[in-house]
């Protein structure tokens, strides 16, 4: 559960990232040009800030500047993906760097990997009489431990990051296991079958048809 | 080229130079050949009569014949050989006195008839005579008389006079040579420039010049090389910054569609993958089809544009006043959205062009003016003429555009405040339409503006 200022000039961009971000369990706020930012920043302390480089009245690389002195976390957010463009945000110091159009998973996924980075990424989640220590491996069911094997909890893990989307069967077995897992997509629905039955999340995580698999949180 | 008007001019001339030469040899030598002949006819003749006289007049005086005829020889000789002349008696063909060093004994092998003189050239050992022979007078053609005169001298005077002319031929040939290549090179040198300049610019270097001196048909074509030149750099510059303005818009477009696609796309996969209520859902669609519909805006946009480029337009004359009520008309709506009120003057009657398209133009400006505009503000259409042209303008109090971005606007997708104007519907390529617009109806597209004064924006119809 981060903080997450979006600066983007163009709207539907900008709220696009704000609801992607949203379903993941982040607080987002979006600004439209480089001059908000700063203002925003006063008012709040941000866990990490998605830059967009061409701005109204304040570029990216200007705004860094600023930003930087407070230590708060950066990833450029731009069409230009040059390789010059990118060494030059990266020296700058941002963290990372987001070349449009980009995937649903990818912003996800590199928001979290900088989130990790800076410790500031989501340690326990609860769901229901469901608690999962994502640092200490463990899951509890009404405050008792599951028996649960490193594979599942891999899986686990993975639906519990990137709640309220949707996953493939492959997608799910790339970013559990990683590419070089031996085993096909029916392995997925095994171990979904056998995280259902042991924490008892029947109705949470849910088939998508024609899609995966999705484990549905409302907030 | 040169080489071969070199080749020619040098062998015409050796041709020319040296049969004259031995032409002219050959003449003196002929000349000087004849005037032997004839003194040695002429002095044959007269050694021949006075020996004869003499010969008589022995005889006369009862003196002996043949110690006459040695005597008056050997007097006759002595004279005569200090002059290169020799001598010979003959008798019935056969050599009786001689002052020959050589001489030889041989039967001379012809006979001579009386009053019948020969003369030939003959070789006797080294050297060259010539002879005449001819009948002693007086003596019924029993003696001849033979006159040989040495031209062996006359012979090696000729040779040293051909090997001296061949001698200053060749020092002449020489300073010909030299000559001849210093003036081709001088003659040559503008196209030797010339050719150098062309392959220069052959090779891209389209700023090669030659340099023009004097005024002869070389210098000529030397400037008009250059004009071409000229030309060629002032083609080859104007293709190249359209290359790029065109490169420069596709770049443009493609970032233009990039950003609407990339939303398209990713409320699409929202949609798709996300948990979300059916409110969320009919939110991302109506992102979906905004941003379609603004695609298709700069679709139907580039299509107009391009439309225009290939238009031939039917010029007519349009009434001012009911082409500003026929404007007004299309923007009543957004003006009044905008709280924004709109004011005209006109002070001629007509312009010449086509109606619908300056209705266009007019429209696009006023909408400009509109985006650029607090509510409340005032747009002035004018219609007058400006030093003899009819002039078009539509000036707003708005917030103006930067002085340093006047010049951009009319690119294609360039928009002086991009998200203000994209969320009101803009795709930048207004002004590129008004301005192709006005290059059909042979009008400048001029803009004046003053940041928070507000700006005016010009066509000027320079034909009608």
């Amino acid at each position: 559960m981060a903080l997450i200022l979006i600066v983007e000039d163009e709207m539907p961009i900008n709220i696009l990232i704000n609801r992607n971000l949203k379903l993941v369990g982040h607080e987002c706020v979006s600004v439209y040009d480089g001059e908000a930012v700063l203002e925003m920043i006063q008012k709040y302390t941000f866990d990490l800030i998605l830059l967009d480089i061409m701005l109204p009245k304040m570029n990216g690389y200007e705004v860094l500047e600023t930003v930087k002195e407070m230590n708060i976390p950066v990833i450029f957010l731009t069409s230009k993906s040059s390789l010059s463009d990118r060494v030059k945000g990266l020296t700058l110091g941002a963290d990372d760097y987001i070349v449009k159009p980009f995937e649903m998973l990818e912003l996800q996924a590199r928001v979290e990997a900088v989130l990790r980075r800076t410790n500031k990424e989501q340690k326990f989640f609860v769901l229901n009489n469901v608690r999962v220590d994502l640092d200490g491996r463990q899951a509890f069911l009404n405050n008792e431990l599951v028996d649960i094997t490193p594979q599942e909890f891999d899986l686990l893990v993975v639906l519990i990051r990137n709640r309220n989307i949707a996953l493939s069967r492959e997608k799910l077995l790339e970013l559990a296991w990683g590419y070089d897992f031996e085993g096909d997509t029916r392995t997925v629905d095994v171990h979904i079958t056998k995280l259902r039955k042991k924490l008892g999340l029947d109705n949470y995580i849910k088939t998508v048809y024609k899609l995966g698999y999705r484990l549905e949180v409302v907030d | 080229m040169k080489f071969r008007t070199f080749i020619t001019t040098f062998t015409l001339f050796l041709i020319v130079f040296f049969s004259s030469l031995f032409f002219i040899s050959i003449f003196i030598f002929n000349n000087q050949m004849d005037i032997i002949k004839e003194s040695g006819i002429n002095e044959h003749y007269f050694i021949s009569s006075s020996f004869g006289k003499d010969l008589m007049a022995i005889v006369d005086r009862g003196g002996n014949l043949d110690d006459a005829i040695e005597q008056l020889f050997n007097f006759y000789t002595e004279y005569y050989q200090k002059q290169g002349v020799f001598l010979e008696l003959l008798s019935q063909g056969k050599i009786i006195y001689s002052n020959l060093p050589e001489h030889s004994d041989e039967l001379t092998p012809y006979s001579t008839e009386s009053g019948i003189r020969k003369a030939t050239f003959h070789n006797i050992g080294d050297s060259v005579y010539f002879k005449v022979i001819g009948e002693l007078p007086g003596t019924d053609n029993r003696f001849n008389i033979q006159y040989l005169h040495d031209i062996s001298g006359n012979l090696k005077a000729w040779q040293k006079t051909q090997r001296i002319l061949l001698l200053v031929g060749i020092v002449f040939t020489i300073i010909l040579a030299v000559s001849l290549q210093l003036i081709l090179s001088r003659v040559f040198e503008p196209l030797d420039m010339v050719s150098t300049a062309s392959r220069k610019i052959a090779n891209g270097q389209y700023d090669n010049r030659i340099i023009v001196s004097g005024r002869n048909e070389l210098a000529e074509m030397a400037e008009s090389f250059n004009n071409m030149a000229e030309e060629i750099q002032r083609r080859i510059t104007q293709l190249a910054e359209t290359s790029e303005q065109k490169q420069q818009f596709v770049d443009n477009l493609a970032h233009e569609i990039r950003t609407p696609l990339t939303s398209v796309y990713g409320f699409a996969e929202y949609i798709q993958k996300a948990t979300i209520s059916d409110e969320e859902k009919m939110f991302a669609a109506s992102y979906i089809m905004s941003e379609s519909q603004y695609m298709l805006n700069i679709s139907n946009r580039l299509l107009e544009l391009a439309t225009l480029r290939n238009q031939v337009i039917k010029m007519k004359v349009v009434n001012v006043n009911s082409l500003f009520e026929h404007s007004q008309k299309s923007l009543a709506a957004k003006l009044a959205e905008n709280q924004i009120s709109l004011k005209w003057k006109i002070d001629i009657d007509s312009l010449y062009g086509d109606k619908d398209l300056l209705q266009s133009l007019l429209v696009n400006f006023t909408d400009n003016a509109i985006k650029a505009c607090n509510p409340g503000g005032v747009i002035v259409w004018n219609a007058y003429i400006e030093n003899g042209c009819r002039v078009l303008s539509v000036q707003d109090n708005g917030w103006g555009i930067p002085q340093n971005e006047i010049n951009k606007v009319i690119d294609p997708f360039y928009r002086v405040d991009k998200s203000r104007n994209r969320a009101k519907g803009g795709v930048g390529l207004g002004l590129s339409i008004c301005e192709q617009i006005a290059n059909c109806h042979n009008a400048v597209l001029s803009i004046e503006s003053l940041p928070n004064v507000g700006t005016i924006v010009k066509l000027t119809f320079t034909s009608s």
